[in-house]
């Protein structure tokens, strides 16, 4: 029985130093550290380790940091909302404007069918990389995402 | 004492937000996230104040640069206020939030590879005092060879001094793991330490 209490006794230490165990195994642990010299030297370490963590903490910014950090995201907030309203505008225009001259263009008798197709031949090969380089950039780097990195 | 510059709960004026009238603040991290999913952008405040701290410390944990973890701490808010309206508000939000934050860590970092930037001076991230300095500066770089998921768990316990359930409950893992994978860490540490201690003991004895 003793030999038992020494196994789950070493297994539980490290929670009982943590104060995350029950009241019944608190108990088991106590009674065994009282009559086990081999455990209590591993409870004093394990103290000791425990003061040590328990002093790293991390260097605090300056007060102001927390006290404008609202004021900064809300900030962020309203300049991300901005800057999709603008570019949704602006790649409104763009489509609308690039429509027009291509209608213009395929529309003017003067113009050679050679420009008209070269043209639409060059829009078609644009959208094509446009999609391709959309389609790598949206899954190929989600699944490659931390398979290099190590921290 | 100085006056801080936003009072919780105070209006910071701003085009979003000139049509509507002041409303109180909310009570519980429940209503102040179902209010800014119906559209209260100034409920996000307390959402903010409350997870602010933890936010930044996470990312310096992981990035180990103040001004790093402040902007990722920030954009980790901003994220989470634009993909609030699909998240589910029965699931806990901090989870959901630590999950960003670690993802937004990884992208700084991984950008930082291909910059080749020196790693920061430890004094810049940890709190420096006379004591035991130097075992701690060894502890940290200690931590910072630990795998990830034991690192993970060192962090939570010690630098956010969260409960091994809240840990479970952050990392999405069951306690017993949490409790398995923080028995390796420590005693990873603590070996790497002995020599440390040894020192330490004869001074103390001496």
């Amino acid at each position: 029985m003793a030999k038992n209490d020494h196994e789950r006794v070493r297994e539980l230490l490290s929670a009982y130093v943590d104060g995350e165990l029950g009241a019944d195994e608190r108990r088991t642990v106590e009674a065994h550290l009282a009559a086990c010299p081999e455990c209590q030297k591993e409870h004093e370490e394990m103290a000791r380790f425990e003061r040590v963590m328990g002093k790293m903490t991390f260097k605090s910014p300056p007060r102001e940091v927390w006290e404008l950090y609202w004021v900064s995201v809300y900030n962020r907030l309203e300049r991300g909302l901005g800057w999709i309203f603008l570019s949704l505008g602006a790649i409104v225009l763009i489509f609308y404007g690039g429509y027009k001259a291509l209608a213009g263009l395929l529309h003017n008798p003067a113009v050679p069918f050679i420009i008209k197709a070269g043209v639409l031949l060059a829009l078609a090969g644009g959208a094509i990389l446009l999609v391709s380089v959309l389609r790598e950039r949206l899954f190929v780097r989600k699944r490659e995402r931390y398979k290099e990195i190590e921290i | 004492m100085r006056q801080p510059a936003v009072r919780q709960g105070e209006l910071v004026m701003g085009p979003l937000q000139l049509a509507k009238a002041k409303k109180a603040p909310p009570q519980s991290e429940l209503e102040a996230l179902g209010r800014v999913k119906a559209g209260d952008t100034q409920a996000y405040q307390f959402i903010v104040a409350a997870y602010m701290k933890r936010a930044y410390f996470i990312a310096l944990g992981f990035v180990h640069n103040q001004e790093d973890a402040l902007d990722i701490s920030q954009e980790a808010f901003i994220k989470a206020f634009r993909n609030l309206r699909a998240f589910d508000l029965r699931r806990p939000f901090f989870p959901w939030f630590y999950e960003i934050i670690k993802n937004l860590s990884f992208d700084n970092l991984r950008r930082r590879k291909t910059r080749q930037t020196v790693p920061p001076d430890i004094p810049l991230v940890l709190e420096s005092s006379e004591e035991d300095w130097e075992t701690r500066q060894a502890l940290w770089k200690e931590i910072n060879t630990l795998p990830l998921e034991q690192r993970e768990v060192i962090l939570l316990r010690y630098f956010q001094q969260l409960s091994y359930q809240e840990i479970a409950d952050t990392l999405g893992k069951p306690l017993g793991t949490i409790m398995s994978t923080l028995h390796y860490a420590k005693a990873r540490l603590r070996k790497s330490l002995a020599p440390h201690f040894h020192r330490q003991g004869d001074q103390e004895s001496g």
